[in-house]
């Protein structure tokens, strides 16, 4: 970190530009847990290393028992996985975290990502829920008021999206068009690979 | 009541001397910039600054260039004849802002004329009205990094604060130049009901860059800024509705918070031939609206005798860089509130009157100001405008400013009364308990202080006499009152600002990428009265309506205070506290739509708290 920062402040623009990239890859390890999920395809995961480092995603929270507002966002995400074409699975990635991990198991979860079409690149995620709450605090989708943060059908309908290799992130309503949220996501996809 | 833990976490905040090492419990003991959201808003705290051993930074005046000529279609409905011409540019710059600590980077408006260098704070735009009317163009050319790192994005559109301009000169958040073959949903700056005038155009951006609507590195724009009274289209005009002091910043779409929070806002001065810079002057004025009087005579001098604050709200990794939380939905803030850039400065100043032209330039962070001495007493001062530009009257010897996020305010502090013979030391002090994003304690009408809070800014009143020919009237600038009449024949509309889902919405539309739909349609030179509801429980919302000043009629049904009352004062925002509803009255008049409306937390705004609406 200490070599990062000393970088930071001379050296050619080539020199800073690389400092801050790895010292923007060294905060966000520091700040993302290496929480362990499980996939609806029954693959345990860790949160920061293998779904977030090194690329861009957008994590949204549901549950498959949702009536309320899941069923049009995740129709919207299938909008956008589908506008993103081929990034999506390269370096693009959806991740869609269960609210309700007792009831989704990766079996449901399984059965939910068939029914809303994820494709390769679109991941639905379980597992222990204080695990889960964690992740949610990290990436901002809670309430500042109890009351309604622990109201599962009041859940927020953010859809949450950054690059993590260049540190650039933001969230956007699920409820907007799905044209919105691509041109949204676009903004911090880094140019398309190879 | 406050928490223990908030009682604590106040007063490691409030002293200022008080030393506060970097938390981040629990995780790696670094600073964390690529930080989402708080979780545990105690896990950040900046690192400690010496208090008041800077002095307070003025932000230069931006030097006038050569003419140059403007794009196709800018300024179409503007007298460039005899017009001032600006180039800022738009870059990245590292600062030293905490003493012992690496520079900060920060995104800065530069007067390319100015090789210095140091201001945090973009250069300050003098405009001018009235007898004294001429143009602003300003070429703003967008140098940030484009393999910019970190929050923000290095898209940019300048919204000119307070201004009553042109749509296309108004930093519409997605003032897009799409060339020939435009993205679906492109906002097209037609304006309706003038045949003949070109469609905007402008080169494509660089490949790969379509998603950049807004200007990119290295492109740049032309700002026409035309200074004209309301009404200039179709007489009279509204020559009472002149701007005193508004600002200017970056308005990208969905990225508005971090770009602004990186540095990129500015401020606008504004003078005319009543408030006209010379507190010297007594010649009576012989034409125009104001023939017969003097001019007003208040503080001049920039820099001098008037004097800008300007407020952010900033919160440091122990490297001195800048934290932000792009997962933070309720506002940002920031645990240090920055002056001109400077944290906790001072100025020396003389026993005599100044202007102090206040802007709260913060994300979500309002403020209530004292001006105090070192036991805590406080003193009056006269307030004399805010954003709608000078009061009606002079509102005399208040000792509390409550101000909110994108408001000016100005004070004159008439330091004479501190002893002659010693010098005196003061403070503009922030008393206002604020916790997080959503508000500060308390209610519009009933805010929460503390007897001791923040010091933002250390005065130095030195001893012995000097002249002051400056003077502060009881009248500043009268205008009537909406008529009853004029109220009777408006038309109505209601817009509810609420929380759906965890993001924020109007009437229960959340703003799409593309603006293709209106919220509003008013028509031209007809009065509008807008009923602007809080039903959102604790959250407060400062709604920032673009294009023409507003006049609050009532709040919760009640006469509002003077500092907002319609006969008193003219606003270009009102503050919606919880359960709040407010009647404002508009008459759109001169330049068709496109523009917005918004919260101006900035935050808020960024998840789609904004509307637009088209006069027609």
């Amino acid at each position: 970190v200490v070599a990062a920062l000393l970088a930071a402040c001379g050296g050619s623009p080539e020199e800073r530009v690389q400092a801050r990239l790895a010292s923007a890859a060294e905060r966000m390890e520091g700040y993302f847990p290496n929480t362990l999920l499980v996939t609806d395809e029954a693959q345990t995961v860790r949160f920061y290393d293998d779904l977030v480092k090194g690329k861009t995603v957008l994590i949204n929270f549901m549950y498959a028992g949702c009536q309320g507002i899941c069923p049009r966002t995740m129709g919207t995400l299938a909008k956008v996985q589908e506008a993103l074409g081929d990034r999506v699975g390269r370096d693009v990635f959806i991740y869609s975290l269960t609210l309700d991990p007792e009831h989704d198991t990766p079996e449901v979860l399984r059965r939910h990502a068939q029914a809303v079409g994820a494709g390769p690149g679109w991941r639905l995620l379980t597992g222990r829920r204080e695990d889960l709450e964690v992740v949610r605090r990290k990436v901002g989708l809670y309430d500042p008021d109890p009351a309604v943060d622990a109201d599962m059908s009041q859940h927020g309908g953010l859809i949450v999206y950054g690059n993590e290799a260049t540190g650039r992130w933001s969230a956007i309503p699920g409820l907007l068009q799905p044209a919105s949220i691509v041109r949204a996501v676009r903004l911090v996809m880094s140019p398309a690979p190879g | 009541m406050l928490t223990r833990r908030q009682m604590l976490k106040w007063g490691a905040i409030s002293g200022g001397a008080l030393l506060v090492p970097v938390l981040y419990k629990g995780r790696k003991p670094m600073y964390v910039p690529s930080a989402l959201a708080d979780g545990d808003a105690g896990d950040f705290a900046s690192p400690s600054s010496p208090a008041f051993v800077t002095p307070l930074p003025i932000p230069p005046l931006a030097q006038e260039v050569s003419p140059f000529s403007v794009g196709a279609g800018v300024g179409r409905f503007d007298d460039l004849t005899n017009a001032r011409y600006y180039k800022l540019v738009e870059e990245e710059v590292q600062l030293q802002i905490i003493p012992g600590l690496p520079k900060t980077a920060v995104w800065r408006y530069r007067d390319v004329n100015d090789t210095m260098g140091a201001s945090g704070i973009g250069p300050t735009i003098k405009a001018t009205f009235g007898n004294l009317r001429r143009t602003n163009v300003v070429r703003v050319t967008n140098k940030l990094p484009a393999s910019h790192m970190g929050f923000g994005v290095p898209c940019t559109t300048v919204h000119h604060h307070g201004g009553h301009i042109d749509a296309f000169a108004d930093g519409f958040p997605e003032n897009r130049f799409d060339g020939p073959n435009p993205l679906p949903g492109r906002v097209v700056f037609v304006p309706r009901g003038f045949p003949g005038l070109p469609e905007i155009d402008d080169e494509p951006p660089p490949a790969g860059c379509r998603e950049c609507d807004a200007f990119l590195s290295p492109d740049r724009f032309d700002y026409v800024w035309g200074n004209q009274d309301p009404g200039w289209r179709d007489p009279p005009r509204d020559f009472f509705d002149r701007p005193s002091t508004n600002w200017y910043h970056d308005h990208f779409f969905d990225f508005t918070g971090p770009n602004v929070y990186r540095g990129l806002a500015g401020l606008i001065v504004c003078f005319d031939e009543l408030d006209n810079g010379s507190e010297a002057a007594r010649t009576v004025i012989t034409t125009g609206p104001y023939a017969g009087r003097e001019p007003l005579g208040l503080p001049s001098g920039y820099g001098r005798f008037d004097i800008p604050l300007a407020f952010t709200d900033k919160l440091f990794g122990r490297d001195a860089q800048l934290i932000y939380l792009p997962g933070n939905h309720d506002g940002f803030l920031g645990d240090r509130t920055l002056v001109n850039g400077a944290i906790q400065p001072y100025l020396r100043v003389k026993r005599r009157k100044y202007r102090f032209r206040m802007l709260t330039a913060t994300n979500a962070r309002f403020l209530g100001l004292f001006l105090t001495d070192e036991g805590g007493r406080t003193y009056p001062f006269d307030i004399i405008a805010h954003a709608g530009g000078l009061f009606a009257r002079t509102l005399r010897n208040r000792d509390r400013l409550v101000t909110h996020m994108s408001e000016r305010d100005e004070i004159v502090i008439d330091f004479s009364r501190f002893p002659r013979d010693r010098d005196t030391v003061l403070y503009l002090e922030d008393r206002l308990v604020q916790e997080d994003g959503r508000g500060p304690e308390g209610t519009n009408d009933a805010p929460v202080f503390v007897s001791r809070g923040r010091r933002l800014l250390k005065f130095i009143v030195e001893r012995g006499d000097v002249a002051d020919p400056s003077r502060v009237l009881d009248v500043l600038r009268p205008f009537p009152a909406i008529t009853a009449e004029e109220k009777r024949q408006a038309t109505r509309r209601t817009f509810e600002f609420n929380r759906t889902n965890g993001a924020w919405a109007i009437n229960n539309r959340l703003a799409e990428l593309d603006f293709a739909s209106t919220a509003a349609q008013p028509r031209r030179n007809r009065g509008e009265i807008w009923h602007l509801v809080n039903k959102s429980g604790g959250w407060w919302h400062p709604i920032h309506v673009h294009l023409e000043f507003m006049r609050v009629l009532t709040r919760n049904g009640a006469e509002p205070p003077e500092e907002e009352r319609d006969g008193s004062a003219r606003d270009d925002t009102v503050v919606l506290g919880p359960n709040d509803e407010v009647e404002v009255f508009f008459k759109f008049r001169d330049y068709p739509g496109p523009f917005v409306f918004h919260c101006h937390n900035i935050e808020h705004e960024d998840m789609r708290m904004m509307a637009r609406f088209d006069v027609g």
